[in-house]
């Protein structure tokens, strides 16, 4: 009888020393994600031209003088006596579409202006400043405008007339 | 008084037999083919085993080009295609990572879930389906105890969902 019981009782211990080997399914802790992110594609409009104005050309023999625009629209780099600036400035505006909470990059590349009275042979060197990055707050048509600056830089010997160019502006997510 | 000695030690006799016969050898007789055919071919498992997940399945950005419905598939092997109202996906898109730990030399079972649910942080849902992994149809732990395997599947938009969208994959494994 002692015998049986001591039996019984090396029988029970060995399935509670076997139980591990045949537990349930284990999980992953934590467990895998999946992830996606949908997005519009994106749009961009340009609905402003950036415009320097008027600016007469004073400088002496081997002066240069840098004007910029402003992303807000202010003109920069005049004076009263040498370089005198008149009309309106503007930035240029641009509107992105997308997709709503997501931020856009901005990129922008530097550009000639041709002198389009003298026939194009003069060109003044364009330096855009752009926004780096465009928060968009809605998602389609609505969007959200951003402006674009920049900068010229001319010479005493720079040629009298209309400078034209575009701008190359890019975006993406 | 004489029948409760007879009757305990029956009872033992039957205990003993039931219990332990099956772990006595067999005589010196012909051998049990019918014996020998359910004995264990290995020994259970002391190790348990494990999930650990490397990688996230990541569909990185999805160009949503419409209305209507769209897929993007992404392969345990990580080729990529979409297909509807979905015209591109991310370049970082990134197929899912999981590594089986336990006794060297052990096949597995491992569960992946046929389809989850992708939740919108703004709302809204897409499903993640045919999620597949790149597992051999019996998979076995290498000599240092691990499996590593990669999982990918399809994911289904419909209507002018946009947004970002997570959910959870349930993966379990266990010894075969």
């Amino acid at each position: 009888m002692t015998k049986f019981v001591r039996l019984a009782a090396l029988a029970v211990a060995t399935s509670l020393v076997a139980t591990p080997a045949v537990a349930g399914p284990v999980g992953a802790t934590p467990k895998a994600k999946a992830s996606a992110k949908i997005v519009k594609p994106l749009t961009l409009t340009a609905q402003r031209d950036l415009n320097f104005g008027t600016i007469v050309n004073g400088l002496a023999t081997g002066g240069t003088r840098v004007l910029s625009v402003s992303q807000a629209g202010v003109l920069s780099g005049c004076d009263a006596s040498v370089v005198v600036c008149s009309g309106t400035t503007t930035s240029a505006q641009y509107k992105v579409t997308g997709t709503n909470n997501m931020t856009v990059t901005v990129a922008s590349l530097g550009s000639n202006l041709i002198n389009t009275t003298s026939g194009g042979s003069e060109t003044l060197a364009f330096t855009p400043n752009a926004p780096a990055t465009v928060a968009l707050a809605n998602s389609g048509a609505v969007g959200v405008d951003f402006e674009v600056g920049g900068s010229i830089t001319i010479a005493d010997t720079t040629v009298g007339g209309l400078y034209v160019g575009d701008i190359t502006v890019t975006v993406d997510y | 008084m004489l029948g409760r000695p007879s009757a305990l030690a029956t009872l033992a006799l039957i205990g003993a037999m039931g219990i332990a016969a099956p772990a006595l050898p067999q005589g010196a007789s012909a051998p049990c083919r019918l014996c020998k055919s359910v004995e264990p071919t290995e020994s259970k498992p002391t190790t348990p085993v494990t999930l650990d997940v490397e990688a996230s399945l990541n569909f990185d950005r999805l160009i949503l080009a419409g209305a209507g419905d769209g897929s993007a598939t992404l392969s345990p092997d990580g080729s990529r295609t979409v297909a509807g109202s979905i015209s591109a996906i991310g370049a970082r898109a990134m197929v899912g990572e999981v590594t089986v730990r336990g006794e060297p030399g052990r096949i597995v079972r491992v569960g992946l879930p046929a389809r989850i649910e992708l939740y919108g942080l703004a709302g809204g849902s897409i499903r993640l389906e045919s999620i597949q992994s790149d597992l051999p149809p019996m998979p076995r732990l290498d000599s240092n105890g691990r499996l590593s395997f990669r999982f990918g599947g399809i994911l289904r938009i419909t209507g002018d969902l946009d947004g970002e969208f997570r959910g959870d994959v349930p993966i379990d494994v266990e010894y075969f």
